[in-house]
């Protein structure tokens, strides 16, 4: 289970091994997400193990105290010092940076994130594989190879698979899948009531509805895509070398030492390693936990707010009605990885109305199928779990999904899934 | 075509002026600087961006292709000669500085004696060179610049609280330079004349003017505000003046003649801190340029002048030259 990733230069995997080589400690060992930035003593500072870091002048090095810079960042003299992480001294925003160095950590493998109930992410606790990789050489085939075997397990990174592959044109833009890369709202209408009894109706209130998280997502996770060689990025060549994560990475990091900070945004597909994806049996280990199904509320469009008091009336809502939506969500995803255990169909139109039997699975009956067919598949293809529409109703899992993949809803909710799901839902190949 | 040759060897490679705040606000910037007497600071290289042409204070480590011969690194003590046609050499001639210093702020258009590196640099980018370059020459031109407080872009622009009913974002105040706790200077910086004609948000002017000098003038500053211009200083000049014709003069009038706006061209800036090195080591902002830009007939600082607007635009001698 994993969160969105949302910021382009999180695709760069050299400053994730910059960052895990100077957090790392032990197997087992708890990391408030905060202690992830630059302390001012700089013990952990990423730019000493990061491959993209350069070095300063010496006159330069000695007034700042410290040796490398990040060529990513506009001025080298830059106090945030790390584009991953930031200072803990110099950080303009907050606990985002660190907030996507750990979906990132756990997308690698490396670490497991620990979350409240609402799903924020607190701590993170290094695993196994973070002593197997701390021994790993940048560069080296095994560090590719492992990069590649977790970063295909992502689930977005599935979800952008499903979308590579029904193009019919071999270049694809960011601003071209924009669309598909986001978490859709679905069309129910609720209602909510503040503190003083005003209710307002909410519409669009379980999904993005600024353009900009979506254009940051596809930014993302095609520059993950292109280190898995999904997509080669334009202009992409180091003396013909390989389409690998260190490669591309080092691409990257010689761009911004040129002075081109911002990252790629037309990439060329590669057609067989997204084939390969989507046929070659790859479970999806690492889907959009159940707690991030629903996007935190934006409160930059006017409108959001309550008449009488100004409470964030997009928070209410989530609040109220989130559960409901992203069970409806779980209830998708368990029937497809059923389905593709068993090689068998989902049958939407059943599953639509026995849903209806259960108050915590729908907000409108009539609206129930539509819904799924067009709203919640699509959202569930991006969380990573691809399909397709036969017959016009039946779906099929493109993929597996191991268990707990997309995180555990509550046992109430686990076990009123396994209710709706009988075996009238699923239909034989 | 010339450039700077530099014998010296205190070259300075980076200010530390830059003061570091919680908030982004242009309101606690002026409150702190009323209430504290010592900042964090952050470090803002002189040779933007990023030791573009200088990797250490030593005349032997500039890069002479990529030196754009802006004056900033230069002391008093090491200018002492500029060399022609870009190569260094210590056996060749050398033209005195201050002839051609002398030969600046006239008020008559002359075709640049510097090389176009400059012009050519300021054009490329707003965030990391024109800004950065435009702070960088108001703390040199600073009456003390060892008490001047900046705040620039690439990555310390202030804000304002501008937004109204038509528009909720905040503004973006892209140089902000004080001078002893007296006086403020907020510029609007463009990299070119056609990329502020061409600028969706060009007015700029209106939202910014009187907000930036109310909330001043609360914490007792004298502030002033104008657009910065870099890249090619020729369509700059008044259609009145020798200065041979540019499409887009006539439009670049036409914008400023609106809403008393002002402005001062890199080129500009540059021609100042050559006079200030060569000419008058006191010359300061804060003496010579302040009551200018309270001068409501004042519009613009060139390099061959300032201009002035009458009846038309003209372009008249700067009134230091008479000094």
């Amino acid at each position: 289970m994993a969160n969105v990733l949302n910021r382009s230069q999180y695709g760069n995997l050299s400053c994730l091994w910059g960052v895990f080589k100077a957090n790392f400690s032990e197997v087992g060992d708890d990391l408030a997400l905060s202690d992830l930035k630059v302390n001012n003593d700089q013990s952990n500072n990423p730019l000493e193990f990061c491959p993209g870091g350069e070095e300063f002048p010496e006159s330069l090095s000695e007034r700042l105290g410290r040796d490398r810079y990040c060529p990513f960042l506009k001025s080298r003299t830059d106090e945030r010092i790390c584009q991953w992480v930031h200072s803990k001294e110099h950080d303009p925003q907050k606990s985002k940076p660190v907030g996507q160095t750990a979906i990132a950590l756990d997308i690698a493998g490396l670490a497991k994130l620990n979350t409240t109930k609402s799903g924020r992410t607190k701590s993170l606790t290094w695993l196994d594989n973070a002593l197997k990789v701390n021994k790993m050489e940048w560069g080296s085939d095994e560090l590719n190879e492992y990069f590649i075997n977790n970063i295909l397990g992502y689930g977005p990174i599935l979800g952008l698979s499903y979308y590579l592959n029904e193009r019919d044109t071999p270049k694809v833009k960011s601003s071209d899948i924009k669309s598909n890369l986001m978490i859709k709202p679905t069309n129910d209408i609720v209602e909510v009531m503040c503190e003083n009894g005003t209710k307002t109706i909410v519409e669009t209130w379980d999904g993005n509805t600024s353009p900009d998280a979506s254009a940051r997502t596809t930014s993302a996770l095609l520059s993950l895509a292109s280190s898995v060689g999904l997509v080669k990025p334009k202009g992409f060549s180091l003396n013909n070398d390989l389409l690998n994560p260190t490669n591309v990475s080092n691409w990257l990091n010689e761009r911004a030492k040129n002075g081109k900070r911002t990252f790629p945004r037309t990439y060329y597909i590669e057609n067989e390693n997204v084939a390969k994806v989507l046929n070659g049996g790859i479970e999806v280990e690492r889907g959009i936990n159940y707690k991030n199904f629903i996007p935190k509320p934006s409160d930059r469009n006017k409108g959001n707010r309550c008449e009488c008091c100004k409470a964030n009336v997009i928070n209410m809502a989530r609040k109220d009605y989130g559960n409901i939506s992203r069970n409806r969500k779980m209830l998708l995803i368990e029937g497809l990885r059923k389905a593709a255990n068993n090689d068998s169909l989902l049958d939407l139109k059943i599953l639509s109305d026995r849903s209806c039997d259960y108050d915590s699975f729908y907000f409108n009956e009539d609206s129930q199928y539509n819904t799924l067919l067009n709203i919640e598949r699509l959202n569930i293809i991006f969380y990573g779990f691809p399909n397709t529409v036969i017959g016009g109703h039946k779906l099929k899992p493109l993929i597996k999904a191991k268990e707990n993949a997309f995180g555990e809803p509550p046992a109430f909710v686990k076990i009123k899934i396994d209710e709706i799901l009988n075996d009238e839902v699923f239909l034989k190949r | 075509m010339m450039r700077f040759f530099l014998k010296g060897n205190k070259m300075k490679i980076f200010t530390d002026r830059v003061i570091r705040l919680k908030s982004r606000k242009f309101e606690d910037f002026l409150s702190e600087l009323r209430r504290k007497n010592s900042f964090n600071q952050d470090i803002l290289e002189i040779c933007v961006p990023d030791g573009y042409a200088l990797d250490s204070p030593s005349l032997k480590k500039i890069n002479e292709e990529r030196c754009t011969g802006c004056l900033l690194c230069v002391d008093f003590d090491d200018l002492n000669s500029i060399k022609e046609n870009d190569v260094p050499s210590e056996t060749h001639e050398y033209t005195e500085i201050s002839e051609i210093a002398k030969g600046l702020f006239l008020g008559e258009y002359k075709p640049t004696f510097f090389s176009t590196k400059l012009e050519n640099h300021t054009q490329k980018s707003e965030t990391t060179i024109t800004n950065p370059l435009g702070a960088l020459y108001f703390w040199r031109l600073s009456k003390n610049p060892n008490n001047t407080y900046i705040r620039t872009s690439p990555n310390w622009e202030l804000s304002i609280n501008t937004t109204n009913i038509l528009d909720e974002r905040e503004g973006h105040l892209d140089i902000v330079v004080a001078s002893e706790r007296k006086k403020i200077i907020v510029m609007e910086g463009k990299t070119s004349v056609n990329s502020l004609l061409s600028s969706r948000l060009r007015e700029q002017w209106a939202r910014y003017g009187n907000e930036i000098i109310s909330k001043s003038s609360k914490f007792g500053f004298d502030a002033f505000f104008t657009y910065l211009i870099g890249g090619e200083e020729l369509p700059l000049y008044p259609i009145s003046s020798s200065a041979p014709h540019h499409r887009l003069r006539a439009e670049f009038y036409d914008f400023i003649s609106e809403n008393d706006k002002k402005f001062i061209s890199i080129e500009g800036l540059r021609a100042l801190r050559l006079y200030q090195l060569a000419i008058d080591n006191s010359f300061c902002w804060e003496d010579h340029l302040s009551p200018l830009l309270n001068d409501k007939n004042f519009k613009g600082l060139l390099s061959n002048g300032l201009v002035y607007q009458d009846s038309d635009f003209v372009l008249k001698k700067a009134p230091w030259v008479d000094i």
